[in-house]
Parts: C-alpha cells; sequence; structure tokens
C-alpha cells in the first residue's frame, strides 16, 4: 500500500527525503479527484450492501435439493454443494468482511493515535517506550502471531477475530503518526500556542490533530483493508469462522469447488475482497496526495518525451 | 556507531519481545492440548480410555511456577530447543521444521527478490512517465495488490494447473527425482516453485511499486533533478542515476513490513499448492493442536524476518551515510 | 531509450512465461514406475503434510504403514466382516485362569526383515517392553507378566480378565525384535528409521514427500506379496489428491470425493473403483443428559423426530453417509449382533409428532414459535470445531428442520482444543461428534454408554461424553467382560439387553453412518476387497487392516 509509512525506517527514524507538507491540507482540492470519486463509490456500494442486503435477499443458509447449480435467473452465482445460494451468502458475507474491517480500522486507528500522537507529543521516556513498542509489534510477522493467538482463544465471533486482528494492525500506523507528530510539534504556530499558554490537551486537539486527519484517514483506511485481508486468509486456514468472504472461500476450498469446477462459488468472495481492498486503496491515493501535494501534480509539462 | 549499537539494541528487544509472547500466549489462554491431541489420535486410530493417561506423561504438562518454567523454556531456547512436536511425537520441533524451512526460504526468497526488482523497475517507470500509458500501472497493481494472496493461488492453479494443464498441480519437486544438487531435482523445483513464486510476486509488487513511484514523483522536484536536467543529461542517466537512485532508500528501508506481509502470504499460498514449506507445517499444527509445532514457528518466523530487517539496516548504514551521523 | 526499457522489461517477463511453459511440457509427474519385478503402485493415506520419518509401531504418529505393514501382530481381526479372525505371527490362542490368562502358539520360520530369526522370546519381550513403560501402554493392557515358554509358546498373566480385550492384546499390539528394542533407551521417543520387522513390506526410501514400502523377499507367507512394493504420497489439499486421482497417478487412495461419480470414476469408467467403508463412525448428536432439558426423553425424542436424516446425508454427507440404526451399532457389520427387531427399526422423521411429544411432556409454544415449560425455551446451543464443514452445513440444515417445529437450536464454532476439553469436561448442550470402537461390540458400548467411562460434570469424562448412566447397561456390559469371546450367543444376550435401553430411552441422537470413500484403481491392482469379499477393511491407514489388503494385493493384466 502506498502511504507515508514506507519513508520511515523500522526504528522509526525519519529517513532522508521524507516529503513533509508546508501547509495545512487542501480539502477542496480532493472533491475533485476522480480516483476519491470512484473509491468512495465502490466503497460506499459495498457498505450499503453491507447494512441493507442481508434485509433484502433472505436467508443465506437456507439449503435445498438445487446443489452446485451454475448460475441462473433463479440464482445469480449459483449454488453451493448444499445447495444455498451463493448470491445471498455473498451478501450476508459482505455484512461479516466489513464488519470485521470496520472495526480493526477503527479499533487500530484509536491506539494508534493513542500511542503515536501522544507519545509523539509528551516526548522523552513516555515516547521512547511507545515507539518501542510498536516498532518491535511492526516487525514481528503479523499473520503467524495472529494464527498463534487465535488457535488459543476459543470462541470465534466476528468481534473475537475483529480484537485479535487489531492487536497487530495498529503499530505501523501508530509509527507514521508520531513522526508527523513529531515534526508538526516544532512547527511556529504549535510553538505559539504553547507560549501563549494554551494547555497540553488543546494543543493536541485543537492544533495538532486537525493537521494529522487525512493521515490519520488514510491509516484508518489501510488498516480496514489489512482486516479484510487478515480475516480473509484467518478464515481460509480454518481459524475464522465469522461468515465472511473468507469463510465462503474456506467452505468452497473444502467442498472441492475447484476440482468441481464450481468457479461461481470461490470467484465472487476473492473478487470482492479485491475490489473493496482497490475502492479503499484509490481513497487513500488521494489521502496521500491531500498529504504530498507532489504526487498530485498531473504530467509536468518539461517533461516533452515522445511517449 | 551510535546508530548502530540502537539498532543492535532494538533488534535485541525485538527478539526478547518475540520469544516472551511465545512464552507467554500458550500460558495465558485456557485449554489443554493433552485433551485435544487425545481426541485427535483417537479419532484415526481408535483407542482405549485407559490409553489416556499413557499420553500425559508422554506429553508431560507441567505444573511448575511460571518463572522456573520461564527460565526451563529460555535455557532450552538457547541450546535450540523447541521441544518435541506433538503431530509427529516424538520428533523434535526443530528437526521438522529443518526439513520445511529451506523450501520457504528459497521460494519466498526468490519472490520477494522478483517482486523488490520488478516493483522498483516498475515504480521508476511509473513515476518517471507519469502521464503516460504507464499510469494505468498504479489502479492494475492496487487492484492486484488488494487480492488475497492465496485466492490468486487458488485462481492461477485453477486456470494455469488445472485448466490448462501447464504447471503441476502441487508439492514442491517431482517424487521421481532425488533431492540434491543435480539437474533433474532442481529443473523440477524450479518448475514446481513458479506458480506459488509467482502467485506471491503478482500480490506483493504493488506496495513496491506504488511506493517507488511516489518517491520518484518527489524526487523528481529536488533541486538536483532539476540541475541535471538543466545541464541536458540523457534522460535515462537522470532517471536512474539521480532520481531513482535517492529514491530507492525509502524502498529498501520499508523491508521490513513488506517481507512481513509476503512472510504471511506465502503461508496460506503453501497450502493452496501443497507446498512442503513452512506453512503446510503452521496448518498441520493448527490441525493437531500442535502447540510446541506452532510456536516453534511462530519464533522461527520472527527471527528470520528480525535477522532480514537487521542486514537491511546494516546495508542502509553502508549506503546512506546520513544514517550514521543522524545517530 | 526510456521505451525500449519498459518494452525489455516486459520482453523479459514474456520471456520468463515462454520457457516456464517449455518446461511444463516435458512433464515429470507422471509415474508408472513399472518393470519386470513388478509394481510400486500408489497409496495416499490422507497426509496432508511432509513425512517426518516415524517407524515406530508404539507412537500413534508413526507414518502410515508401519502398523501392520511394517510390524504386525499375532492375530488379524478384519474390521469389515465380525468374527471374522486369521492367524498372524501367532497360530493359536487359548484363555485360562477365568480369561486372566492367555496363551498364544506362536508360528515358526518366520525371519525378521534384518534376516534373524523370530520367536516367542520376541513376543514376550514386545509385551514386557510395554509393561515396564506405561507411555507405550496406549491400549492400557494390565499386563503383569509375559514369558516365553519354548520357542514357540508365550503365556501372558493380566491382573483382570481380558476377554473383551483379546482384540487390543493381540490383534493391535505390533511385535518387535528384542536384539534391537532391548538396548534403546527411551522406546517411547524413539523414532525408528531403520525399522526392523516381520511385515510383508521394507522401507525402500523416504523423504519429506513420499516414501517407498519393497516387498520382503523373506516374508513367512509362501507367495506373497504379490505387488512389488507401495508408495506412499501426501496432499495438502484434497483437490491435488483429486486431481492425482483422476490423472492415475494413484492406485489406492483414502481420500473424500465430492460427487465421486463425476470427478473420479467417470474419468476412467472401466478402472476407477470405490468402495464406501462405513463401519467406523457413527455421526451423533450427543446431547449432555446432566443438563436441562435434556433429562427429559421427550425433548431428545422430539429433536430425533424433527430431523430429516435423508436430507442431511444428501445435502451435509455428499449423498455418502448410511441411514443410523438406533441400536448404535455399524450395519451390516454387527447385525448379528442387533436383536432381531431393532434390526431394520428407522429413526423416524415425522415432524407432526415431534410437536405432539413435546405437548405430552407439558411443554406449550410461546408467541415467539418457540415452545416452552416452566418459563424456560426450548432453546440450546450445539457445539462443533470451527472448521468440520460437513458438521456445520448438517447443523444449519438440522436448525430449519427443528426452528418449523418450535425448537431453536444456535450453532457455536469452536476450536479444536475447546471442544476436546469441554466435551470431556461436560460444558455444553448438545455436540456433534462421532462415536467409535476399538473393533468390538462390546467396545462400541463401553465406550458411549458405560458408567464408568464418564465422570460428573466439571471433571474429565473418558469416551462417555454424554454423561448417560445406566444400571442395566453396566450390569450387561460386566457380564460380558466375563464372557470368553468364543461363547457368542452369551454376548449377544448381554448386547440385546444394552439395546432395549438405548433403543427406548434414546440418550443420543445418531445422525447418520458415516462414510470412509476408499478409491482403487484396477488398472494396477488386482484382488482388491469388494463388498462381496471384504476379505479386510479398506482404509489405507495405520492401523491392523492396511497390511492385510497389502499383501493380498495382485498386480493388475
Amino acid at each position: 500500500m502506498a502511504t507515508v509509512e514506507t519513508q520511515r525506517d523500522v526504528t522509526g527514524d525519519v529517513v532522508p527525503g521524507v516529503v513533509v507538507p508546508d501547509r495545512r491540507p487542501r480539502w477542496r482540492g480532493l472533491l475533485r479527484s476522480r480516483k476519491l470519486a470512484s473509491g468512495l463509490a465502490i466503497v460506499g456500494f459495498f457498505a450499503v450492501v453491507a447494512v441493507l442486503g442481508p434485509l433484502l435477499v433472505g436467508d443465506p443458509n437456507l439449503v435445498s435439493d438445487d446443489r452446485l447449480l451454475a448460475p441462473s435467473a433463479e440464482h445469480l452465482l449459483g449454488t453451493t454443494t448444499t445447495g444455498q445460494d451463493v448470491f445471498r451468502q455473498l451478501v450476508a458475507a459482505t455484512r461479516g468482511s466489513m464488519l470485521v474491517g470496520l472495526v480493526v480500522g477503527l479499533l487500530a486507528t484509536v491506539v494508534s493515535v493513542l500511542v503515536g500522537v501522544l507519545g509523539g507529543y509528551a516526548g522523552g521516556h513516555a515516547d521512547e517506550s511507545l515507539s518501542l513498542v510498536s516498532n518491535v509489534f511492526l516487525v514481528l510477522p503479523g499473520l503467524p502471531l495472529v494464527v498463534l493467538i487465535t488457535d488459543y482463544v476459543q470462541t470465534r465471533g466476528a468481534l473475537a477475530i475483529a480484537l485479535i486482528v487489531s492487536i497487530t494492525a495498529w503499530a505501523g500506523s501508530a509509527r507514521v503518526l508520531r513522526a508527523q507528530t513529531l515534526s508538526l510539534r516544532s512547527r511556529d504556530y504549535v510553538d505559539a500556542a504553547r507560549v501563549s499558554g494554551e494547555p497540553g490537551w488543546r494543543i493536541v486537539t485543537f492544533e495538532i490533530l486537525p493537521n494529522l486527519l487525512p493521515l490519520i484517514a488514510a491509516q484508518f483506511v489501510f488498516a480496514v483493508v489489512g482486516g479484510i485481508l487478515t480475516e480473509a486468509a484467518l478464515a481460509f486456514l480454518g481459524l475464522g469462522g465469522s461468515g465472511s468472504w473468507g469463510t465462503m472461500l474456506y467452505f468452497a476450498q473444502n467442498s472441492q469447488a475447484l476440482s468441481q469446477g464450481a468457479w461461481w462459488w470461490f470467484v465472487p468472495p476473492g473478487l470482492c475482497i479485491a475490489l473493496v481492498g482497490a475502492g479503499l486503496a484509490l481513497i487513500n491515493f488521494s489521502l496521500d496526495e491531500l498529504i504530498n501535494p507532489r504526487l498530485r501534480v498531473p504530467r509536468r509539462p518539461r517533461r516533452t518525451g515522445p511517449a | 556507531m551510535g546508530y548502530l549499537r540502537r539498532k543492535a539494541l532494538f533488534y535485541l528487544v525485538a527478539v526478547w519481545a518475540a520469544v516472551t509472547l511465545n512464552f507467554l500466549i500458550p500460558r495465558l489462554i485456557k485449554g489443554n492440548p493433552v485433551d485435544a491431541v487425545l481426541a485427535k489420535t483417537q479419532n484415526m486410530t481408535p483407542m482405549s480410555p485407559e490409553a489416556r493417561r499413557a499420553l500425559e506423561l508422554q506429553f508431560g504438562v507441567s505444573d511448575d511456577p511460571l518463572w522456573q518454567q520461564y527460565l526451563g523454556y529460555l535455557g532450552n531456547l538457547l541450546r535450540g530447543e523447541f521441544g518435541l512436536s506433538v503431530a509427529y511425537y516424538p520428533t523434535p520441533v526443530s528437526k521438522v521444521l529443518s526439513q520445511s524451512l529451506p523450501w520457504t526460504v528459497v521460494m519466498v526468497g526468490i519472490a520477494t527478490v522478483l517482486s523488490v526488482l520488478l516493483g522498483i523497475a516498475l515504480g521508476t517507470l511509473a513515476g518517471w512517465r507519469r502521464g503516460t500509458w504507464l499510469d494505468a500501472l498504479v489502479p492494475t497493481t492496487t487492484f492486484l495488490a488488494a487480492i488475497p494472496y492465496f485466492w490468486l493461488a487458488l485462481v492461477l492453479l485453477w486456470l494455469l494447473g488445472g485448466v490448462l494443464g501447464w504447471f503441476p498441480l502441487n508439492s514442491g519437486y517431482s517424487y521421481e527425482t532425488t533431492i540434491g544438487f543435480n539437474w533433474p531435482f532442481l529443473r523440477s523445483a524450479v518448475h514446481h516453485g513458479i506458480l506459488p513464486a509467482a502467485s506471491i510476486v503478482v500480490a506483493s509488487v504493488a506496495g513496491w511499486l506504488l511506493g517507488m513511484r511516489n518517491m520518484m514523483v518527489s524526487t523528481m522536484a529536488e533541486d538536483y533533478v532539476l540541475t541535471a536536467e538543466a545541464k541536458g543529461l540523457r534522460p535515462r542517466r537522470i532517471m536512474i542515476q539521480y532520481a531513482a537512485r535517492n529514491a530507492v532508500l525509502p524502498s529498501v528501508a520499508g523491508f521490513a513490513i513488506t517481507l512481513g506481509f509476503v512472510v504471511s502470504g506465502s503461508i496460506a499460498t503453501e497450502i493452496v499448492f501443497s507446498y512442503p514449506g513452512v506453512g503446510m507445517n503452521l496448518v498441520a499444527a493448527v490441525a493437531n493442536a500442535d502447540y510446541p509445532l506452532l510456536q516453534g514457528i511462530f519464533l522461527v518466523i520472527s527471527l528470520a524476518v528480525l535477522g532480514a530487517n537487521f542486514v537491511v539496516d546494516l546495508l542502509y548504514a553502508l549506503i546512506d551515510p546520513r544514517t550514521r551521523q543522524a545517530g | 531509450m526510456r521505451p525500449t526499457l519498459a518494452r525489455r522489461l516486459l520482453a523479459a517477463l514474456a520471456t520468463a512465461t515462454l520457457v516456464a511453459g517449455g518446461t511444463a511440457g516435458c512433464g515429470d509427474d507422471g509415474d508408472r514406475s513399472t518393470d519386470a519385478e513388478g509394481k510400486i503402485i500408489n497409496v495416499f493415506s490422507g497426509a496432508n503434510a511432509g513425512f517426518v520419518p516415524n517407524f515406530n509401531p508404539f507412537s500413534q504418529n508413526s507414518v502410515a504403514g508401519t502398523m501392520s505393514v511394517l510390524y504386525e501382530a499375532l492375530l488379524y481381526f478384519n474390521g469389515a466382516r465380525a468374527d471374522d479372525v486369521q492367524p498372524q505371527l501367532a497360530t493359536g490362542y487359548e484363555f485360562a485362569d477365568n480369561g486372566r490368562r492367555l496363551n498364544f502358539t506362536i508360528r515358526e520360520g518366520v525371519k525378521w526383515s534384518d534376516g534373524k530369526p523370530f520367536s516367542a522370546e520376541d513376543v514376550a519381550f514386545t509385551f514386557t517392553l510395554i509393561k515396564d513403560n506405561p507411555k507405550l501402554n496406549q491400549n492400557g493392557l494390565p499386563i503383569v507378566e509375559a514369558v516365553a515358554t519354548d520357542p514357540t509358546h508365550v503365556t501372558l498373566t493380566f491382573s483382570q480378565g481380558v476377554y473383551t480385550r483379546l482384540n487390543l492384546i493381540a490383534g493391535r499390539t505390533w511385535i518387535v525384535p528384542k536384539h534391537i528394542w532391548s538396548t534403546i533407551a527411551d522406546p517411547s521417543a524413539y523414532t525408528n528409521e531403520k525399522p526392523v520387522g516381520t511385515g510383508a513390506f521394507t522401507v525402500a526410501s523416504f523423504s519429506q514427500q513420499n516414501y517407498v514400502f519393497e516387498r520382503n523377499p523373506n516374508y513367512w507367507e509362501s507367495g506373497k506379496p504379490k505387488i512389488r512394493g507401495m508408495r506412499f504420497h501426501q496432499f495438502a489439499s484434497a483437490d491435488s489428491a483429486i486431481a492425482a486421482l483422476a490423472a492415475g497417478q494413484l492406485d489406492w487412495a483414502g481420500s473424500f470425493i465430492a460427487d465421486i461419480d463425476k470427478q473420479y470414476v467417470s474419468k476412467d469408467p472401466e478402472h476407477n473403483k470405490y468402495l464406501n467403508e462405513s463401519q467406523l463412525y457413527l455421526t451423533n448428536l450427543i446431547p449432555n443428559l446432566d443438563r436441562a432439558p435434556f433429562d427429559s426423553g421427550a425433548v431428545r425424542r422430539a429433536i430425533s423426530l424433527a430431523l430429516d436424516r435423508d436430507q442431511i446425508i444428501r445435502l451435509a454427507f455428499s449423498g455418502y453417509g448410511k441411514e443410523a440404526s438406533p441400536a448404535q451399532l455399524p450395519r451390516p457389520l454387527w447385525d448379528d449382533y442387533i436383536k432381531p427387531e431393532y434390526k431394520d427399526r428407522k429413526l423416524e422423521f415425522d415432524p407432526a409428532r415431534a410437536e405432539q411429544t413435546l405437548q405430552a411432556d407439558g411443554w406449550a409454544k410461546g408467541a415467539d414459535g418457540v415452545y416452552a415449560k416452566a418459563g424456560r425455551r426450548l432453546s440450546f446451543t450445539v457445539k462443533v470445531v470451527q472448521g468440520y464443514n460437513d458438521y456445520i452445513s448438517a447443523l444449519q440444515i438440522m436448525g430449519q428442520s427443528l426452528k418449523s417445529v418450535g425448537i431453536e437450536m444456535k450453532t457455536q464454532e469452536v476450536s479444536f482444543t475447546a471442544f476436546s476439553t469441554d466435551q470431556q469436561t461436560g460444558d455444553f448442550d448438545v455436540i456433534i461428534t462421532n462415536l467409535y470402537s476399538e473393533g468390538t461390540a462390546y467396545s462400541w458400548y463401553s465406550r458411549a454408554f458405560a458408567s464408568k467411562t464418564t465422570a460428573p460434570l466439571g471433571q474429565q469424562a473418558g469416551s462417555n461424553y454424554g454423561r448417560f448412566r445406566n444400571a442395566a447397561v453396566d450390569a450387561a456390559l460386566l457380564a460380558m467382560e466375563n464372557t470368553p469371546p468364543d461363547q457368542r450367543d452369551a454376548i449377544r444376550e448381554h448386547l440385546f439387553k444394552i439395546q432395549d435401553v438405548i433403543v427406548e430411552e434414546l440418550p443420543y441422537i445418531p445422525i447418520q453412518q458415516s462414510s470412509s470413500l476408499i478409491e482403487y484403481r484396477t488398472e494396477n491392482i488386482g484382488n482388491f476387497p469388494t463388498e462381496q469379499n471384504h476379505y479386510a477393511l479398506t482404509t489405507p491407514y495405520n492401523g491392523p487392516d492396511m497390511g492385510i489388503v497389502a499383501k493380498n494385493l495382485t498386480p493388475a493384466g
């Protein structure tokens, strides 16, 4: 994923060459972005499906003797080996996956803001230890850690899975936010606020956080994608069970959909994951361009070589 | 020296954290592996209720105080002992891992190198030639990056292995060959490795590509690039020697994160291809409630990722003198 | 220049693809190892991870074939036919001292695979080894003493009668050579990478991906084995195993295949055969009888009446499962031991009567459509192991059926570890799981229904997880323990008493006789067991049957 985090090394040092915005974010520019529009459209569509879809399509678990049928007018995406309607399942799973993504996104973002922004602003020992913790979490391989924890945890609800996935999802964001907070903290207007006697919480809330918003938003989007993907991998390994796209893939895999050629069963869930991921990434691009205006500039006129 | 010492200290802390997490997680969460082992073995080969006691003896559950267990655990690790695997009892975990690790290291290693090279090359081009058809790389690879590795592997396997029959459907080499440095084995291993590696490369190249492209775009606005252009240097030389060389630094630094992702992704990919690597061990461990093996895998992967990053950090200090002074 | 670079990159990619395609054309995967001496047949025993060398016959984790193919037992108890016992390393046996003593006559002329002679000493040594190492005693045999009275006779003494454990002692205890195992310090932790056994095959090669057995030229049974050897494979996913089967790369496999006619048989109808072995497991809903409302027989009967087992088997178990008998014994294997009046009794599907049964027991339908009694709704949770997709599908179907008769059933997926712990300590409303036995009718009932194999809630039950306790059943089981195995009529009478209780009380709710699909291809092998000539159970798993099949196979054509 493209975020500014690749511009810092693993211990959180700002690597030379990082682009730091000199101005406050220009939200208005965002609205004109086609990337943002299409990203929002995709994600919005899936969000609507997640909220309303299950109410409209009927029971996804309803079995029938129409086993493993190819897509038709009656079953838009065919049926499973137990005669369940794949389209209904896809809609129901949209809710599961999106919910896990959302919860992971929210939890990871809250934790990363607390750790990154507060640590970055407070400085000193608090900052150093918080930053050490987040860097350690960042280098530990995520999925194996999540698998290790999940295998020991007994219940397999969507919420439990989301909680576990969040454990490994916050560290990257915390690091990025900390670095940016460090940079903002030394700005003139923050110094001015401090000199004028504003209390720390006011400075963080009203001077620093607004400037971090696009970055936080980008990290949130990043965490949602990560949450959806990690949950899918867990479910595929047989450790999910939260009724998500990953669960569908697990069932398809274990019912031998692949060797029976039932592409309508295992292709749609993966495509949905990819689509949501792409949609969220498009949103992230626009946020990136907001944070780093140079990315936004279209092809520069002085570069006039033949195509 | 400050930089190196700080890095070394950091990795020491990270290793300690990984080791300690590995120790604590199983002990903080309820569940008795012996029960699971019993139930599992009984399902395959029925045995009498009295057998329970015998197996309990085999898997020895400890009632020692936690700190004593911790010290014993650290001591065993220092001696390279991860305990005995439950699924493969009485084979030690270290032996199980020593069989599978080379496969994963080679495949993930090659896939990562390919992915890095391809990503950086394409990213350089995309950043350099913005406004051309190369811009299409960005949405395309974004889409690819959002695809779960294992799903891409499934679809590739179905299309290229199943429908077209170009590639073997499973395993790491043909059993007609003998493992070793002989041509038939190596050819067979490469042939079996292409599809798994390709699915990892396709799904992971986007991260490198996008990071590189963004850095190229930023770098190209730097004064030294403008100066080089003003001097009338050949565009290709500017691209490679002025812009890309500087833009690539953050990508190198981002190795940690990417490596973690690739390793995670390869786990599920191995399952799809029946590739005899660590990912397969992991699934076997989960299925058999083989906690010693599970912990061994987590630890080995963690240490490998940490080690790789430490090496990258050392190299980084060589490439970029500024890092050394910054400390 | 720039376009050139881009194009060169793409060209490199294209070349890589071509090279890959070219290599594939050579095809190095088909295996039809044949030569003048016979065929190596290809076997898949269900291994889904890399092989780790372990040929220790006392280890539950030894690789498939260790038991019965490399090492042999004294007798063979046919898992596919009741009362079919064949001599192996022993040619005869007799009980003495009310079942506390067993005398075996040991076969002469048998050699270990390293050429050393086999004798009664080795048998006595093996049982003494088990007695001295509790870790090896996985069958829990109460051995007191094992003595070789002469080179062909062994006497085993036990601390209690072992009439019901003959098949464990003689059929599932693998005899090891004294001259090797007497020097091993900890036999339970020994991986035995160079196994020396009496079996029809020996190990020829071993790697993580496959291992090969070749025929033992000194095997005691003249003219056997007829095939040259066996190569054991592993496949991570069912899909890859099916692909190998369909491509004719396997000759014998125990792999679940959905829609087997289309995916496997149709690829080569002349050679691709399969057997549906369904004698091994009985899938049951096991209610916790120590918890309300399952202490009520009416509730259990109502649940049973509401289930459409045909539909469950058709949809969730791919149509392979067989109808379960209320007598809780697999049919037709144990038909001789099922009381005639229960033999053809079916578990009915009658939703209307399910509701009547509840109403007669004092339950009344609430406003939410769910029955309730004394303020308690008829709602319960079934625990199932995460990822067991056939069970999960079955529960979805059951949930829909039960809902329509006013019973609320929820499903909770838990980890395997949690499930094991919960079933043993009784922390569940209902579980879905398989009942199984050690190969005797007695053991089907003692495992599931004996009060000595259960425990109070919160304590670990050995195998009777539903907490069923019944004095008549216990008495019948005890009587069987004191009946020599050849007194079949007496055993039958005791079994009928148990059946009277469990058919009447319906402590657990049978769902199906679980199936194990066994695929075999007649292109390379002949004389594979069939429904008509079921000379051994055909599951290619580590156990007593595999070696019998292996040594009786013939090269086809």
